[in-house]
């Protein structure tokens, strides 16, 4: 019972660090084009997180059906092997916020998961098709279809804004990314919240409490998930905000509207199918999309690149850091609990180092807002330059 | 047509990515265009409006947009509820 309870706080701490972690995701290019306050633009999104995490578990039952064969679970290293799982995808999670990079928490998530269980009972419980098929190929194909969607909506866009006039299209686009912002913001609930709930359910199924042939997700697992994702998005990731918002491009709202509405029409047609794509390669494609609809030079590309490399590395890296957990809780035996508690205090204090680490270079709410520039000024002075713009 | 695993399973289902782009583009770059419309339509109005003119279209086509505009929203929140 006392490793079951470790990993449900370590699963509620994962979904707490993909809340500021993927902030960005819904909020960050209208935090860029001054439509929404920082702090507002958070509570904003936490607030629909919270509410989205409630609207299905179709994604949560995905998490857990297919990346591992379930009944491998129901061995004794079961909960220890999700317990480092965890620890891998919030280690990684955390390594790419200390470096702003903008990298998917549901593939840390996976990645750990799938380093641990390759350790802890063999490859051949890890259903690579099924890996393929819901995770890689979603993962690569939804940024690139978004990348497509954006950029045919800010051409077309851009056409219009010449008959409309550069001072109304602005100020219309303001508003109008207040409502795709919080359309995005609940989808992301919908979507990363539930992978949480699917992890959580795989602890159950390891310690025997549900049955692993009738799936379903708790309400207090729902519960727990949906307020620590609301609350991890309410502390607002700045830094990934900032990367997302003001160095992938120069956002101005018709295309941080375009970026956001292509990135929440993909998010819903393909969750729709089940598909548990990552909100962060979506809104990357858009936001990328979104600049070079507008103009292709305007698109930082040596900072995708950099992003592109952190997405290539989180599956290996999650699942290089979940197995390493893995074998540090099994060097002290996970039987008792004890490796368990070792390494859940290795893993605090080495996400206390890089918080620790970050506060050298803090970027705060105050260093994004926007708002008090109108759209007048917007035209005049063009691209944001918040901090490391032009890195 | 297909890419397949080993097993003969399918990796990649190219006719639901096909529903997806299609569903995608009428839905963000749709919205994103027709929002366009919202603003113009308001813009022209208030325009009308300063010089003493009929304003009436240029409301209605406001109004039309607007509509196609929370249908697609209306459209999202429907699939997140029956995924």
């Amino acid at each position: 019972m006392f490793i079951l309870v470790l990993v449900v706080v370590t699963a509620v701490c994962f979904d707490f660090t993909n809340g500021f972690h993927d902030t960005a995701n819904a909020v960050a290019t209208s935090i860029a084009t001054g439509a929404l306050k920082p702090r507002v633009a958070v509570a904003m999104a936490a607030v629909l997180n919270l509410v989205g995490a409630f609207i299905s578990i179709k994604v949560a039952a995905t998490i857990a059906k297919g990346i591992v064969n379930p009944d491998a679970l129901a061995h004794g290293s079961g909960l220890p092997l999700v317990f480092a799982a965890l620890v891998g995808a919030i280690l990684w999670n955390l390594i790419t916020w200390y470096f702003t990079l903008p990298s998917s928490s549901s593939h840390a998530l996976i990645g750990g998961i799938i380093g641990a269980t390759i350790v802890a009972e063999g490859s051949h419980d890890v259903m690579f098709h099924g890996v393929l098929a819901s995770v890689v190929a979603p993962g690569i194909l939804s940024p690139i279809i978004c990348f497509g969607v954006a950029v045919v909506g800010t051409f077309f866009v851009y056409r219009l804004i010449r008959m409309l006039g550069e001072r109304a299209a602005r100020r219309g686009y303001r508003y109008g990314q207040i409502g795709s912002a919080a359309l995005v913001s609940l989808a992301h609930g919908t979507n990363d919240a539930q992978k949480t709930m699917g992890v959580i359910t795989l602890a159950l199924i390891a310690h025997g409490s549900i049955s692993s042939s009738h799936f379903y997700v708790p309400l207090w697992v729902k519960l727990a998930c949906a307020c620590a994702i609301a609350l991890g998005t309410f502390i607002g990731g700045w830094r990934i905000i900032n990367t997302m918002g003001n160095r992938i491009t120069e956002i101005e709202s018709p295309q941080g509207f375009a970026a956001e509405a292509a990135s929440a029409a993909v998010i819903l047609s393909s969750s729709y199918y089940g598909y548990p794509l990552s909100t962060t390669h979506v809104v990357s494609g858009g936001v990328m999309g979104a600049g070079a609809g507008k103009r292709l030079e305007s698109v930082h590309w040596g900072v995708f690149g950099q992003m592109l490399t952190a997405w290539v590395f989180t599956i290996p890296m999650a699942g290089a850091l979940g197995a390493a957990s893995w074998e540090i809780a099994h060097l002290f035996g996970t039987d008792s609990g004890l490796g368990v508690a070792v390494m859940a205090g290795i893993a605090a204090i080495a996400a206390a180092g890089l918080f620790t680490l970050a506060q050298r270079n803090k970027i705060g709410a105050g260093d994004l807002d926007r708002t008090r520039i109108s759209p007048e000024q917007e035209a005049q002075i063009g691209a944001p330059s918040t901090a490391g713009a032009t890195t | 047509m297909m890419l397949t695993f080993a097993a003969g399973s399918p990796i990649v289902v190219w006719s639901a990515i096909w529903k997806i782009v299609v569903a995608s583009l009428v839905g963000g770059a749709g919205v994103a265009i027709v929002f366009g419309f919202v603003i113009f339509g308001v813009e022209r109005a208030q325009r009308a409006q300063e010089s003493g003119g009929a304003r009436v279209l240029d409301y209605s086509v406001a109004v039309i947009a607007g509509a196609f505009c929370l249908f697609a929203v209306a459209i999202g929140i429907y699939a997140m509820t029956q995924k």
